[in-house]
């Protein structure tokens, strides 16, 4: 079923407990196994460790967000019209697909030495790489589901000699939103990970930079911090999709009883 | 006027018909009855324009199917309902016309459906509507579009018996008062005599004109007729060419 079902309380009170058991089971290993607090420090460290540098660790998650946006808009746009590319001209297609398959094998972060040396340790090289990782998902799923429309279909724009543009929008394109979407997932998944990669590398700001500082001095609480907020960043930018996915679904219901 | 001329379409590794020469009039309604893979849809396919063929020719009325099919005047009906799940059964009949560059004629719509028994589900989206009444939303689809060629294949063949039965009754109905030309592509024999003004047996790989049977039942088409005396020997006449041993012109 497409249409969105009501969530139980079910659906909200198991995670909530799992999540908390998973506190109390951390609280336990670092207080109860005393286990040092600079090796694991306690959720209530990590907590007044956010709490007590609120900017910093904004100004940081802004910087992060600030890499996703800019990369992500950039390779989604162009993995989508690059799908839009391969999905509709069967010669684009037939020269391209297998590469953009077989791309997907090669780590995207080896590349980010490479970017280092072409583009510099600026914001651009953290950009392109961002871009670059969020860019295959969706090219492939994009031209995937472009080729979901069921042959009848085509078959019978044909007979009314459609022409490519109506076939594309009235019927292909709806058709492959569901594997658009879940391109989009893999991509802002992959786009909080390439930025924090790409902080490593180049940035002296963002989650993963506070990271990168906090295990050069050993400071656990800090990482752990920053990694807390990493999850909601990288959640908020999921739900983001999830959304609107949800909107675009209501219009166009792929699913259902369906030929 | 259809007529096919010494048409042979070839794919790659086979041939799927050869040799077929037909001549189907102005608003006859031809079924078409075969074995699985004799070229029946291929057959079709050629004559919506979808299928360039091999050698031969095929005119509509003089015209190539490609002319034909560029002026919206071909029509087709699938097995699958082939609906566009996001649009409502309205939807699905408009938009056809739409796209193949028609004036757009809602009330007409309207009026289709509600004479095809939906009056209540023009606002229904495919996922609930039965499969005869999808069936129904396409058969309507296809009619919409004022097509003077309709190319049916096997358009009741994933449905039951009596909702086969009350379709066939509708459509010839339909179509009554329309000067359509129908291919109408069935397994079911009795079926294709029921329905046809005439019967074509394809048969054969590749698949050839095996036997014409005219089937000059009286009009309307009503399903008292599956018991009439004249009709069974006629079902009868049809399955013996369908199982003939295969003869040996060929
Ligand atoms: N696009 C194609 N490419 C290659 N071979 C094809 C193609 N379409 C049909 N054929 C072949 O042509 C032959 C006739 O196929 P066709 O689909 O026209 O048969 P049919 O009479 O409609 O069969 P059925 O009753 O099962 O629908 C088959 O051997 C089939 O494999
Ligand atoms: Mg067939």
């Amino acid at each position: 079923m497409s249409t969105a079902r009501a969530l139980r309380s079910g659906d909200l009170l198991y995670p909530a407990a799992a999540f908390a058991v998973g506190i109390a089971l951390w609280w336990l290993l670092s207080i109860a196994l005393a286990i040092p607090s600079f090796l694991l420090p306690s959720p209530d460290e990590v907590a007044a460790q956010l709490a007590g540098n609120p900017r910093m660790y904004a100004v940081n998650a802004l910087a992060t967000v600030e890499k996703v946006v800019f990369g992500g808009a950039v390779g989604i746009l162009f993995g989508f019209g690059f799908g839009l590319l391969v999905g509709t001209v069967p010669f684009a297609r037939r020269a391209l697909y297998p590469y953009l398959v077989t791309v997907r094998v090669l780590p995207k972060i080896a590349i980010a030495p490479l970017l280092l040396i072409y583009l510099g340790t600026g914001f651009t090289t953290a950009v392109v790489f961002v871009a670059l990782v969020t860019f295959f998902p969706l090219v492939v799923s994009t031209a995937a589901g472009l080729a979901r429309t069921p042959e009848g279909h085509l078959d019978l724009l044909r007979s009314v000699n459609a022409g490519p543009v109506d076939t594309l929008l009235m019927v292909r394109l709806p058709y492959a939103l569901p594997d658009v979407f879940a391109g989009l997932k893999q991509s802002v998944t992959l786009a909080v990970v390439g930025a924090v990669v790409a902080e490593w590398v180049v940035a002296r700001r963002g989650l993963g930079y506070l990271i990168l500082l906090g295990m050069e001095n050993l400071r656990t609480d800090i990482m752990i911090a920053a990694l807390s907020v990493l999850v909601v960043v990288g959640l908020t930018f999921y739900g983001c999709v999830v959304l609107c996915q949800r909107a675009v679904d209501r219009r166009f219901p792929v699913t259902g009883t369906d030929s | 006027m259809i007529r096919i001329e010494g048409v042979r379409v070839s794919f790659d590794s086979v041939t799927a018909v050869s040799g077929v020469d037909l001549d189907i009039d102005r608003g006859e309604f031809l079924t078409i009855v075969g074995p699985s893979g004799c070229g029946k849809t291929t057959l079709l396919h050629a004559v919506a324009g979808l299928q360039e063929p091999t050698e031969g020719r095929i005119g509509i009325d003089g015209e190539g199917p490609g002319r034909a099919r560029d002026a919206g005047r071909i029509g087709l009906v699938f097995q699958e309902h082939t609906l566009l799940p996001w649009k409502t059964a309205l939807g699905n009949v408009t938009f056809l016309r739409r796209i193949a560059g028609k004036p757009p004629d809602e009330s007409g719509a309207r009026a289709l459906l509600e004479s095809v028994g939906l009056s209540g589900f023009l606002d229904a989206y495919p996922r609930e509507l039965s499969g005869g009444m999808a069936q129904r939303v396409a058969i309507a689809r296809a009619v919409h579009l004022d097509a003077d060629v309709l190319l049916m294949d096997e358009p009741f063949g994933a449905l039951d018996e009596i909702t086969r039965d009350e379709l066939g009754v509708e459509l010839r109905e339909l179509l009554q008062e329309r000067e359509t030309t129908v291919l109408f592509v069935t397994h079911s024999v009795p079926e294709a005599v029921f329905l046809g003004d005439r019967c074509v047996v394809l048969r054969g790989a590749p698949g050839a004109v095996e036997a014409l049977f005219d089937l000059d039942f009286p009009a309307p088409r009503e399903t008292s007729l599956f018991t009439d005396s004249a009709f069974q020997e006629r079902v009868a006449d049809v399955r013996a060419a369908l199982y003939a041993e295969a003869s040996p012109r060929r």
